[in-house]
């Protein structure tokens, strides 16, 4: 009994007998075929080859990807690029900010005939539909919207078939500080945009609320933004706010008051509809024709950009009374050096200084109708 | 100590693993013809035919394996023992020679005890065998050869593992998936067997 080297454990003895005949077998000297030697050789040079031309397998892309992208800085990398492509596109599908408030009347749509006569009923003054407003709680942006008397006066002359969103125009118009530029646009576009359905003055007030919360958004957060849009919807469906004061009406006025006016003798429908007269000759009025046309090119080519709020009219009659359909449209006064204008919707009072030689050739011109 | 990398059988399987093919060459050259042998023997006379795929299938598992291949405890040469052995078993078993595994059919209920054996092996020769022995020896050889092949597989492979490759019996048990005392007594059935049919052949006086 001998033991085992490795555990020790006890090992039978080798019969020497049987070992010795097994050293001595005849097939003692056998070894394999050559060709099976080399057939087994070359199949492990050949697996060996195979391994090498195989590259390890390492992580795949997209667990590299992954792994990257689980990094911290990276992680921080991607979450700012999608904010900024967040605020990107959110600020690509709101219009550019309104800079030039003439430009865009012309190409307004123009006045439906039975929208004219709704808006010439809007010449007058309306102080007691605007009075009725009462104040709304709260200091939103909104709120200070509404504070803003000159814009809601400036859209007032649009149909009372769209007040509300002309009035939530208004409403968006007068939060910014430079609200004139703004204001033009909303002033223009609500007296274009008068037609009768009420789809073009609904997109017109919230263009207008758009263009607002673009000025807005350099100064207030987002969400202000938003809810300066709501806002101004809801706003649509309120009263008119209250007669605007004078401060605000300079800072939201208009550079150019005979802008809606102009769109709509632009309009052979309803041009057809206006009628020139003279106070003193009442009873006597000119259609708006050829000359009228040229008379009312020349006075407005000598008052572009050079119109300024007043705050009240002169007291005596009028030298000219635009009307549509036989109601005042616009009132129009020689007061010295200057002409002055009144928009019959909203109550407004403009003056444009002229040059002698340009306010008689007007006044002569007028006094052949 | 310093070894020879060379002669470190699981060094040179971690190198071949590793891709160097010549470390495999000498692997196999180290332990080809004792396996061919083996197999050769446990397949014995009637499945001699098979004993290149055996042999071949054995190597190619090893060259297959090279790379999940760990020690384990088990010498390389053990490993490669117990592949030609399952090897073996599996082509005897398709050749329809009964391979008991279990040793019900082996006469291993009982641990063997040698009976007699002063009498089988009273007039052999020393071992120690000088030019006249040598004939000897080889004959005796032959015999036990022709002998082996009347021996279970099971009892044939635990013989031949432990007198011609060396492995002692816990090894030898652990490399044929047995219990030690059945290993054990698988090894004295095939050696009081093998004794009986040496005595036999070579009766005294004969050579």
């Amino acid at each position: 009994m001998v033991m085992s080297p490795d555990n020790r454990v006890p090992d039978d003895p080798r019969d020497a007998h049987l070992l010795a005949a097994l050293r001595h077998a005849p097939d003692r000297d056998l070894v394999p075929p050559a060709e099976l030697t080399a057939s087994i050789l070359a199949a492990a040079h050949a697996a060996v080859r195979a391994t090498a031309r195989t590259p390890a397998p390492g992580p795949s892309a997209l667990r590299r990807l992954l792994a990257w992208i689980a990094q911290p800085q990276v992680s921080a990398a991607f979450g700012t690029l999608a904010v900024a492509v967040l605020v990107g596109l959110l600020w690509s599908t709101r219009e550019p900010p309104v800079g030039e408030p003439q430009a865009t009347a012309p190409k307004a749509p123009p006045i439906a005939p039975a929208a004219s006569g709704t808006a010439l009923a809007d010449v007058a003054p309306t102080p007691a539909r605007e009075a009725g407003v009462p104040p709304r709680e709260g200091g939103s942006l909104a709120e200070r919207r509404r504070a803003s008397p000159p814009a809601v006066a400036s859209t007032r002359a649009a149909a009372p078939a769209s007040p509300a969103p002309q009035t939530a125009a208004k409403g968006a118009g007068m939060s910014a500080d430079a609200a004139a530029p703004i204001a033009d646009s909303v002033t223009a576009g609500a007296i274009a945009a008068a037609a009768p359905p009420a789809g073009p003055a609904l997109s017109a007030a919230q263009e207008s609320a758009a263009r607002q919360d673009m000025g807005a958004a350099r100064t207030t957060a987002a969400p202000q933004a938003g809810l300066a849009r709501r806002e101004a919807q809801n706003l649509a469906s309120a009263p008119a706010p209250s007669t605007p004061s004078a401060p605000f009406a300079k800072a939201a006025a208009p550079a150019d008051p005979l802008a809606g006016f102009d769109a709509l003798l632009a309009d052979a429908s309803t041009a057809a509809a206006v009628r020139w007269e003279r106070p003193p000759m009442s009873g006597s009025s000119a259609p708006h024709g050829n000359a009228q046309r040229e008379w009312w090119a020349r006075l407005r080519a000598a008052t572009q950009g050079h119109w300024e709020p007043l705050q009240s009219a002169p007291r005596d009659s009028p030298w000219l009374v635009a009307k549509v359909d036989g109601r005042d449209r616009a009132r129009l006064w020689l007061d010295g050096a200057a002409l002055v204008w009144t928009d019959a919707g909203s109550g407004r009072i403009w003056r444009a200084p002229v040059d002698d030689a340009e306010r008689d050739a007007l006044r002569s011109a007028a006094a052949r109708w | 100590m310093n070894l020879d990398p060379l002669d470190d059988d699981d060094a040179l399987m971690r190198a071949f693993a590793r891709g160097d093919a010549r470390a495999f060459e000498h692997l196999y050259a180290r332990h080809h013809g004792a396996l061919y042998r083996f197999v050769r023997r446990l397949l014995g006379a009637s499945q001699a035919a098979q004993t290149d795929e055996v042999f071949q299938d054995t190597w190619l598992r090893v060259v297959h394996a090279r790379e999940r291949w760990s020690p384990q405890g088990a010498t390389f040469r053990t490993w490669l023992f117990t592949l030609a052995h399952h090897r073996a078993i599996d082509v005897l078993r398709k050749g329809g020679r009964e391979v008991s595994t279990d040793g019900a059919h082996d006469g291993e209920g009982e641990p063997w005890q040698p009976a007699g054996q002063a009498e089988a092996w009273r007039d052999w020769p020393p071992v120690a065998p000088g030019v006249e022995d040598g004939v000897f020896w080889r004959a005796a050889g032959q015999r036990l050869l022709d002998c082996l092949d009347t021996l279970p597989a099971a009892q044939r492979s635990v013989f031949l593992l432990h007198h011609q490759d060396g492995l002692a019996l816990d090894e030898l048990a652990r490399t044929l998936e047995v219990g030690f005392e059945t290993a054990k007594s698988r090894l004295r059935y095939a050696m009081s067997k093998l004794r009986t049919c040496m005595g036999a052949y070579l009766p005294a006086g004969q050579w």
